[in-house]
């Protein structure tokens, strides 16, 4: 069964056509093109060029994020759109799932670290499993430092993934040899592994609902903004006319 | 140290000579804050400030579009969070990811969500002098967040009192900068977010 993968919810956008046969087609793409002026056209790229039709495809696997709110709109929303007039399952995995399974040969514990902007970073812990990897904690945005602090009290060793963990790399390299870092082919959450982390699922008709798919926000917020302090600490000052002419 | 620079200026175009004294010292990944009432003479800062980035199009309020987004030497986010009432709204924005590392950011009312706002940046606060008859006089005062804003909010100063006295050379009468050591009464405690 090919499935079509959607990953953009990272700076590094990238969709994949595979089976469990392997991949048969990519596009990736980290500047440039928004991720809506790159996604569709890619998709048909990669569709057009291996010869295939949307007629080919027997699944959708999308990525939730955590990661930027924009590209998670994006390509959850786009996702979603072709499952739906083409009446295939959809299947939807989280970037840092994928980007930790990508490292699962390691015998290490695996931090998946992606950059979350504003000094936070989105993070979980995982530990190598047969056949895979299995998540001991649950999704957190959260400070590097902290983080740091968290990974410096773990007993056992930690290899770090994701472009968090190369953009906070002098934090976590303070930790010693308790922090390995990977390398920048594992920045970011690739289409290609949530295509194959996406297979399993799909065969075992573990499919999720439509209607309940949404991206992964961490960031929740129900404070309201203490406008009376804030504006009325300065609106004594005169009546409110532009500066001049031209303002 | 809270230290703040005030300064007078006498009209929008100082106000906007202000702005673009400000464009040397600025690098990608910068955030600015800038607030004051309606008609304070946040719309003409930025102008000259976008204008000195490059910018050639038109520059306006985002009070009522919440995000301009600009290209200059660097992008410019320029964004407004005055018509929003609670941190999910702006959450719902992305607002995250106006802080591209590549851009210059701008927030009107930015103090609003200072939570939210990175650790080092410059707020900056604009209102109408005492003076009923000075009606174009504005009191701007820059507040550096992070030692290396009070280095760049100095490199400013110089730029600014060199581009305006050349605008007014018959005005000139020492420099109009004023340095504040703080703490004062109006600074808001900066919380360790």
């Amino acid at each position: 069964m090919l499935i079509l993968g959607i990953e953009t919810s990272t700076p590094q956008a990238s969709v994949a056509i595979g089976s469990e046969q392997g991949i048969v087609a990519g596009a990736l793409i980290s500047r440039g093109a928004t991720y809506n002026e790159f996604l569709l056209p890619a998709v048909r790229f990669c569709l057009e060029r291996s010869g295939l039709g949307y007629r080919n495809i027997g699944g959708l696997a999308v990525s939730l994020g955590p990661g930027l709110f924009t590209g998670m709109r994006v390509g959850v929303a786009t996702a979603k759109a072709l499952a739906q007039t083409l009446s295939l399952p959809i299947v939807g995995l989280t970037s840092l799932d994928i980007l930790a399974y990508e490292v699962r040969y390691s015998q290490k514990t695996i931090c998946a670290v992606l950059d979350a902007r504003r000094n936070e970073v989105f993070h979980a812990f995982y530990r190598p499993s047969p056949g895979g990897i299995q998540r001991m904690t649950e999704y957190r945005v959260e400070r590097p430092e902290n983080l740091a602090i968290g990974i410096a009290s773990r007993p056992e060793e930690v290899l770090l993934v994701g472009n968090g963990a190369l953009l906070y790399r002098e934090l976590f390299q303070d930790l010693g040899s308790v922090a390995e870092i990977g390398t920048m082919s594992h920045a970011f959450p690739s289409s290609q592994s949530l295509v194959e982390l996406a297979l399993p699922r799909m065969f075992r008709e573990d499919f999720d609902s439509l209607y309940d798919l949404k991206p992964l926000y961490l960031r929740r917020s129900a404070k309201r903004i203490q406008w009376d302090r804030i504006r009325g600490s300065r609106s004594s000052s005169g009546p409110e006319e532009p500066q001049g002419k031209s303002a | 140290m809270q230290r703040s620079l005030r300064v007078v200026t006498r009209s929008p175009e100082e106000t906007r000579i202000l702005g673009a004294s400000l464009a040397p010292v600025l690098l990608p990944g910068d955030v600015l804050s800038l607030s004051g009432d309606l008609g304070a003479g946040k719309t003409v800062f930025v102008q000259g400030l976008a204008t000195a980035l490059g910018v050639t199009g038109r520059v306006t309020s985002p009070t009522f579009t919440i995000l301009h987004e600009y290209e200059g030497r660097y992008p410019i986010m320029h964004l407004d969070v005055y018509r929003l009432d609670s941190f999910q709204e702006i959450l719902d924005l992305g607002f995250e990811e106006f802080f591209d590392p590549r851009a210059v950011v701008v927030i009107e009312w930015g103090e609003a969500v200072e939570q939210l706002l990175p650790r080092r940046y410059l707020r900056i606060e604009m209102r109408r002098t005492e003076d009923p008859e000075a009606d174009d006089d504005r009191l701007i005062v820059f507040k550096p967040r992070g030692e290396d804003w009070v280095r760049k909010v100095l490199g400013m100063r110089d730029t600014a009192e060199a581009l305006l006295d050349a605008a007014s050379p018959d005005q000139s009468t020492g420099s109009r900068f004023e340095v504040v050591a703080g703490p004062r009464g109006d600074e808001t405690r900066r919380k360790e977010a």
